[in-house]
């Protein structure tokens, strides 16, 4: 039996964050979203996919649009034969004036199942002597542990679980727990595969070499922690036991580069670094690249990002950030002990020292703001903050 | 530590100088201006130091090509050095990039058991700190033609800055702006405004959700009503094939009346025109009364003609209802049978009507209702998160910014009073010894933690205080009072390795009774504890001295 997995599609969502795209370039990467959600679809048609899995995430409830909806209407009933089970996650999930209830008035074709309860539910599939389990979030913020207990459902020679949640110990920093779970309880469950959604890069739970589950990843960047390219999943199940390969959809990737630029003198030397290190990272001209220049320049230095992003215009969008950027300070040499230690030497020691003593590198990278900050209040500079993470 | 002899085969101006100088003497080099009178202190210093690695943030050309020679290819200085007791050859070759020390008694190498800056290594200062300490200029001592105060340079001592002196740099720190939207801010009033910026968002969020998450009533009764106009339209439908049914049933009935009065209608007017006939032929046969007989006739005729109007009638109607039942067939396709007249179901027909026209209705203005919260919802809330996502960014810049900057701030207050408070233990008493031998007219030097100072007139027997010393002194007085200070720092690091003072022109604007006293000071009590060069080009001035005594037996005369 084949399937094809893709989720958090976020389709029409806003896109914001430290790409500053413009109006266009916004409106053009959810277009890229689309067409991205087109190939994965027209994939699971060429592969004769028996099934699609959707864990999730489809598109933004709060921007949705109804055309959007219309065109995934259709575009799912020209599967014909492919069946389509969609289990809605945290930003699609089925709150008043979703798309998926009934009452919005979509009409979903034949060959889509939509989970619409907050409970585990089964659809069996008797052709294909598989049953299809997926739950449905109806609000977000579910952090019920749902997995703690058993999934009862009929027994089918294949069963595949499908729903939007948050492994344990694997959460991005910034992602929300939703229906969280661990790999222990996935796996005690007992089902052949499990179709994840939520997480925006690929993962796999296996057990003996064999894989039970997978996140696909989301279909298309959209930000910063988005970079690289992106997947859906094309599977197969054999022999009770689930194979995967990865397909790139999307034709357009987040590129993100260092750029050391240490010693640059001007914004034109500093452009030429640049665009070795851009080049060096197999950024294509379609793509979105962000670079985050980096290394030690003289405080005389005017770098101008803008300069620096002209010079990359072939590129689709481009930009240039100096946060880790530091003033060419000899820190070393302006900490040496010294029995008439000045004001300069004893600062940075004491900052340095605190460094050392941090437990976290967010305090560390503070202090080492601080101390750029205070030589430059030291040299009578006019103090300007770096850009934040 | 003492240097005993400098050889510079080549440094800036100078090429080929060497000299030595003497342990138990001052050494006064003379040199006319413009003769490497500067560049001999920074070759010194140079050949003790050695020059930074890396060129200084600021400095356009490395210091290490500022002396390179123009006319000579030998860049490089040698110093014999007596460290704690040994003596040291010390030889960089800046041209070559080659530094060596060796043991003079024994002319091992023994550069490994050193740093490059021997400052660093045998007195405990590294370069800048030597040069800060170590080094007087003339010009480093005379600069109250400005405005800076004493008090400031003396900090600017003490702290090792120039630019901008710690408390300036603090002062700065504090004062450090943000621009948010266009505007220069306080970078805590730019902090509290992002705040409140976002909680103003995310409070719309929140009335935003909530007002999609009331609407679940509302869509389950919308669920409920599409439902219920489902079960009416069917209903209503199947009303409408029940009507249709009795309809056509009652037709027939009405048919099969028709027919009979038509039948009726018929028979009559045959009955009444034969009748009229008989009657009429009868009574003229007999010719009894022929107007009796012709009306009799007439009436039976009348009454004929009526049953003929009758049958004509009822066979009209016969044909309406007839087209009638064709028409109810037509229309309703398959009928259910129903023996329940006609009026009864159109009765419940028009009450399910009305029924699903409230539906109808009330599934509009549920619709428009919610359609209205959605499209608000949808309109607003993607705006509200791209510019709360901007805003936290922001916010985090503007945070960590004013972490960094609290940071810097206490960290330098922290270390500026702790140096403060050393200095001020260290030059209290050391200054107020030295001072009344360069000018006897002041002493009681006296330093608190925050290195003000005060400082006693002594013909006044006055205390002059903090705020009354820059008015109070003379330029000279100042000069000397920092000359002072000065003396007593090198003095202050010399309690282990003594620390050798270089002093290019130190007394330059002093007039001639200061330039002798200050001299002598210098001669006769800073010169037995450490080693002191006097750099100078006034060679009338001290030529005149030659014939003192403190000055014959303390100082060794060298000319460049």
């Amino acid at each position: 039996m084949r399937f094809v997995q893709f989720a958090d599609s976020h389709l029409d969502s806003s896109i914001s964050g430290r790409l500053n795209l413009p109006r266009q370039k916004r409106e053009a990467l959810r277009e890229d979203i689309r067409q991205s959600v087109g190939r994965a679809l027209k994939l699971a048609s060429d592969v004769n996919a028996d099934l699609l899995l959707i864990p999730g995430d489809l598109f933004d409830f709060e921007s949705i649009s109804d055309k959007t909806c219309a065109w995934l209407s259709d575009a799912f009933a020209e599967l014909d034969r492919t069946r389509v089970f969609i289990a809605p996650g945290n930003h699609d999930s089925l709150r008043p004036g979703s798309p998926y209830l009934p009452s919005y008035g979509i009409p979903w074709p034949e060959n889509v199942h939509i989970f619409r309860s907050p409970e585990f539910e089964t659809v069996h599939i008797p052709q294909l002597e598989c049953s299809v389990t997926g739950i449905a979030h109806v609000h977000s913020g579910v952090r019920d542990r749902l997995l703690s207990g058993v999934i009862s459902r009929p027994a089918a020679k294949t069963s595949i679980l499908l729903f939007h949640g948050s492994r344990d110990g694997y959460r991005p920093s910034d992602k929300e727990v939703t229906l969280p779970f661990s790999d222990e309880e996935l796996l005690a469950q007992g089902f052949t595969y499990a179709a994840l959604g939520h997480y925006h890069s690929f993962g796999t739970v296996e057990r003996d070499g064999a894989v039970k589950a997978a996140y696909s990843g989301c279909v298309q960047g959209r930000g910063l922690d988005e970079a690289g390219p992106k997947h859906v999943i094309v599977g197969e199940i054999r022999d009770g036991r689930a194979y995967i390969e990865q397909e790139e959809v999307a034709s357009r990737r987040i590129v993100r580069v260092a750029a050391d630029v240490t010693g640059a003198g001007d914004s034109k030397a500093a452009a030429d670094k640049v665009r070795q290190s851009v080049d060096e990272s197999g950024a294509r001209e379609c793509d979105i690249v962000f670079a985050e220049l980096a290394g030690l320049v003289s405080p005389r230095a005017s770098l101008d990002t803008q300069v620096i992003e002209q010079s990359l215009s072939s590129f689709h969008h481009v930009v240039v950030v100096t946060s880790a950027l530091e003033p060419d300070y000899d820190l070393e040499a302006v900490c040496k002990d010294s029995a008439a230690e000045g004001v300069r030497a004893a600062f940075v020691r004491k900052l340095r020292e605190m460094a050392d003593a941090a437990s976290d590198e967010d305090t560390r990278k503070t202090l080492r703001d601080a101390a750029v900050y205070g030589l430059m209040a030291l040299d009578g500079r006019a103090l300007e903050p770096k850009d934040a993470d | 530590m003492r240097i005993k002899r400098v050889e510079i085969p080549g440094f800036g101006c100078l090429a080929d100088t060497k000299f030595d100088l003497p342990e138990d003497r001052a050494v006064l080099v003379l040199a006319d201006n413009e003769h490497g009178k500067s560049t001999l202190a920074s070759a010194i210093v140079a050949g003790l130091c050695g020059f930074p690695k890396r060129r200084p943030a600021d400095e356009p050309v490395k210091p290490s090509e500022v002396f390179r020679p123009w006319n000579t290819k030998d860049y490089s200085v040698s110093l014999l050095l007596d460290a704690g007791g040994r003596n040291l050859v010390v030889e960089r070759d800046f041209a070559a990039g080659r530094f060596q020390v060796r043991d003079a008694a024994t002319n091992k190498d023994v550069s490994a058991d050193f740093k490059e800056d021997l400052a660093d290594s045998l007195l405990g200062l590294p370069r800048e700190d030597f040069r800060r300490i170590a080094v007087i200029s003339g010009k480093d001592v005379h600069r109250f033609e400005s405005s800076v105060g004493l008090k400031s340079r003396l900090e600017a001592l003490v702290e090792g800055t120039d630019r901008s002196n710690a408390e300036a740099a603090i002062a700065a720190i504090g004062d450090a702006r943000y621009t948010l939207d266009d505007r220069s801010l306080k970078v805590e009033t730019a902090q509290s405004r992002l705040s409140q910026q976002i909680a103003d968002r995310q409070a719309e969020i929140s009335r935003l959700d909530a007002a999609i998450d009331g609407l679940r009533q509302e869509m389950q009764e919308i669920e409920q009503l599409r439902q219920r106009k489902e079960e009416l339209d069917r209903r209503i439908e199947d009303l409408d094939r029940e009507y249709d049914s009795a309809r056509n049933r009652e037709i027939k009935e009405q048919v099969i009346a028709a027919k009979q009065f038509t039948a009726a209608g018929a028979a009559i007017a045959v009955l009444g025109f034969l009748l009229a006939a008989a009657f009429a032929a009868a009574g003229f046969a007999k010719a009894a009364s022929p107007a009796a007989a012709a009306a009799g006739g007439l009436f039976l005729a009348v009454i004929g003609a009526v049953g003929l109007a009758l049958a004509l009638r009822s066979s009209r109607q016969t044909e309406t209802l007839r087209r009638q039942m064709d028409t109810h067939r037509q229309d309703r396709g398959s009928t259910i049978l129903s023996a329940r007249p006609s009026w009864t179901i159109d009765s419940e027909r028009q009450e399910a009507i009305r029924e699903r026209d409230f539906v109808v209705r009330r599934l509009m203005e549920l619709e428009k209702q919610i359609g209205a919260v959605l499209h608000n919802y949808r309109d607003r809330y993607p705006e509200l998160l791209e510019e709360c996502d901007r805003m936290c960014a922001e916010l985090r810049k503007v945070e960590r910014y004013q972490s960094a900057l609290e940071a810097a701030s206490n960290a330098m207050r922290e270390v500026l009073d702790v140096i403060r408070r050393r200095w001020a233990e260290a030059l209290n008493g050391l200054a107020s010894g030295i001072l009344p031998h360069l000018n006897p007219d002041y002493d009681t030097l006296l330093f608190d933690s925050n290195l003000d100072f005060t400082i006693r007139h002594v013909p006044g027997g006055r205390v002059l205080q903090k705020n009354e010393i820059d008015a109070f002194l003379s330029t000279g007085a100042k000069d000397q009072v920092y000359l002072a200070v000065r003396l007593a720092c090198a003095q202050a690091l010399s309690a282990g390795e003594p620390v050798p003072v270089i002093l290019d022109d130190p007394f330059a604007y002093f007039d001639d009774e200061r330039f002798e006293s200050s001299l002598k000071c210098v001669v006769e009590q800073i010169s037995p504890k450490q080693q002191v060069i006097v750099l100078s080009c006034h060679r009338n001035r001290h030529e005149r001295l030659a014939d003192s005594d403190w000055f014959k037996n303390r100082v060794e005369v060298v000319r460049l």
